[in-house]
């Protein structure tokens, strides 16, 4: 979620920031809180490779005298290097565009570079800060596949941060669902979807629908009551059927009495970004979440809610 | 013999920016460059000879040291300070700084970068100035001042690297011009300490900019601004180096220190939070209730909310204010799009 913690959370495990309390552990090194942002060891450092939000580089050089600037960085001798640049490129995909201008590469282009950077050093961990934010379907793919590989056929461990629920259930083995600096669920994509048990009643409005929204509403919280079991949007409601309801019945009902409102209607199964809205809802016409979040937790109190 | 070859490949990166960029080029040049063409002849022509602490020298031989200073605390201080706001912003100083190097090496290197791109300003200012027969006196003791020079360089540069590591890219020019106009102003490039009001030759004297142009003149010239108070050069030279060593250390502890400082992580996310004011007024329901609280509380008061330290609010709250809140939350616990 936008404003959750999720680049600053990165940026601790790899003591790119400091933090006031807690501990954690990167390959079996504890490391605990403390005023001053350290430098990760170098023994741990040589194994950890980060992919940062922004895709950094020195964009009037190209490709190829990137990485082996980064490589030296990190100490690799140049024959070593001729050897991995090689390697990562072709891994990429970018093996043809090494000479090339890096501010001449596409936004795609210059993600899988930065996949590249961070595995020169042969990692055992792979941090990535929102791989494909703004990139177009094709090069989503790309990098997914790239991703794949790295985890199922070279071992890497992927620690990835999203706002893309299609991604985190593509890629994910394990997700931590973070709202406000704080982890609200963890689990397996799968086993999160299955905790909805329920399934998914999507309701897309026609223009005429459109102008009757709050009797829709109405009529849906009539059928189904549950908190957080109907999620609305521009011109569509999802409503969320409890396994063994009969809500869904009821709801088609109404959409038949009804059918000049609706455009179309369907029924499947959830999905992790489903999960998602349910769980991390309640409202998202409110950014400005820690705040927002305070002042209505003081509320609720004053108004005698749980 | 690692951290020599890191060090060489953070240098390397500066220098073959400032070849590849021909912009900075000519916009490090043309200041200093104009100075010596248009400044240096008409300045010479009003007092051709000048009275340095009781040697009479041609204006321009008294000039150009002051110019290679110039572009030397320009060229350095700019590339560095330039070369890291501009990492921090890209996020390349985040790439930089996980790799197993330490922070005095990040420091050094970004340094090191900057100086070799001043020096070769500062050269270029040297083989320009010969044009115009400064007559320069160079001794065996000049060498010494030459080093000293060298350290100078470094302090610009670690200054420059400090300066950029604290501001933010869009403040970057103002901070740059804040710390730069002073040291050039209230400094010997253009004038002997004797030109200044009494009271502020000291200040002029130990500045840093000053300090180097002094070594500058004793290293081509033969002569010290220190010259009424020691007998010879060499205590001026050792004067000099003592000052610039000691602003050369406090600048590069202080950018390696910055570094390494602490600037809040989780924390950081939520004072982002709390200061975010103005995000707050754009909600409608969060602006009546942070007008009913008062603007001017609501800082203080996250905090305490955060905390859960309710009670404590509550008790701060005026009755009918609770009352007003309570109702607006009411109001706006109704309106969520999920329900």
């Amino acid at each position: 979620m936008n404003g959750s913690g999720k680049t600053t959370l990165l940026k601790l495990l790899l003591n790119l920031d400091g933090f006031e309390a807690g501990a954690f552990t990167i390959l079996g090194r504890e490391f605990k809180a403390g005023r001053k942002r350290g430098k990760l060891p170098d023994d741990i450092a040589k194994q950890v490779g980060y992919v940062s939000q922004q895709a950094a580089f020195d964009e009037e050089m190209d490709g190829w005298h990137n990485l082996r600037f980064y490589g030296r960085l990190f100490h690799l001798t140049d024959h070593v290097l001729q050897e991995r640049i090689g390697a990562v490129l072709g891994l990429v995909q970018l093996v043809k565009f090494g000479d090339m201008q890096v501010a001449n590469y596409s936004g795609g282009m210059k993600r899988r570079l930065a996949i590249a950077r961070a595995l020169l050093v042969n990692p055992s961990i792979l941090v990535l800060d929102e791989p494909t934010a703004n990139l177009d379907p094709i090069s989503r793919n790309q990098i997914w596949d790239i991703l794949d590989t790295l985890k199922k056929e070279d071992g890497i461990s992927v620690l990835i941060s999203t706002n893309d629920m299609t991604e985190a259930q593509r890629l994910c083995d394990h997700v931590y669902l973070l709202k406000n600096g704080a982890c609200l669920v963890q689990g397996s994509p799968a086993a999160l979807v299955s905790s909805l048990n329920a399934s998914v009643v999507e309701l897309h409005l026609s223009h005429q629908g459109l102008e009757s929204k709050n009797s829709i509403k109405d009529a849906i919280h009539a059928i189904i009551n549950e908190p957080g079991s109907c999620v609305e949007g521009y011109m569509n409601f999802k409503v969320f059927i409890p396994a063994g309801s009969t809500a869904d019945e009821q709801l088609l009902q109404y959409t038949k009495s009804k059918a000049s409102w609706f455009e179309r209607i369907g029924v499947r199964a959830p999905t992790l970004e489903d999960f998602f809205l349910k769980t991390a809802g309640v409202s998202f016409e409110y950014q400005d979440t820690l705040t927002y979040r305070s002042i209505t937790n003081l509320f609720e109190r004053l108004l005698g809610s749980p | 013999m690692q951290a020599i070859r890191t060090l060489g490949v953070l240098a390397g990166r500066e220098v073959r920016m400032f070849f590849t960029s021909w912009k900075g080029i000519v916009i490090s040049l043309i200041s200093p460059l104009c100075m010596l063409v248009f400044l240096g002849p008409t300045l010479g022509s009003i007092v051709e000879n000048i009275d340095y602490t009781g040697t009479s020298v041609s204006y321009i031989s008294f000039f150009l040291p002051g110019i290679m200073v110039l572009a030397l605390f320009y060229g350095t201080m700019f590339t560095a300070g330039n070369v890291v706001v501009a990492d921090r912003v890209t996020g390349f100083h985040d790439m930089i700084k996980i790799s197993p190097n330490t922070n005095a090496i990040i420091v050094l290197g970004y340094t090191l970068g900057a100086v070799v791109v001043g020096a070769i300003q500062c050269l270029a200012f040297l083989v320009i100035g010969l044009l115009f027969s400064p007559v320069f006196v160079i001794q065996g003791i000049s060498l010494l001042a030459f080093a000293f020079i060298v350290l100078g360089a470094l302090f610009f540069g670690a200054f420059g690297v400090l300066l950029g590591s604290r501001v933010t890219f869009s403040n970057f020019s103002l901070f740059f011009t804040l710390a730069s106009i002073p040291l050039v102003y209230a400094s010997t490039i253009f004038v002997p300490v004797s030109s200044f009001p009494g009271g502020f030759q000291i200040i002029v004297m130990f500045n840093p900019v000053s300090v180097l142009v002094d070594l500058f003149r004793v290293g081509l010239l033969g002569v010290s601004s220190w010259a009424p108070w020691f007998d010879g050069v060499a205590p001026a030279i050792l004067l000099d180096g003592a000052v610039i060593s000691a602003f050369f250390i406090t600048s590069a502890t202080l950018a390696i220190y910055t570094q390494g400082r602490f600037h809040g992580g989780i924390s950081r996310l939520s004072m982002k939070l709390r200061t975010k004011k103005d995000k707050i007024m754009d909600s409608p329901v969060f602006a009546m209730i942070a007008e009913i609280i008062g603007t001017e509380n609501l800082e203080s008061w996250l905090p305490l909310i955060e905390a859960g330290r309710i009670d404590e609010l509550v008790s701060k709250l005026p009755p009918d204010k609770v009352m007003k809140i309570m109702a607006l939350v009411k109001d706006a616990l109704g309106k969520p799009s999920v329900h």
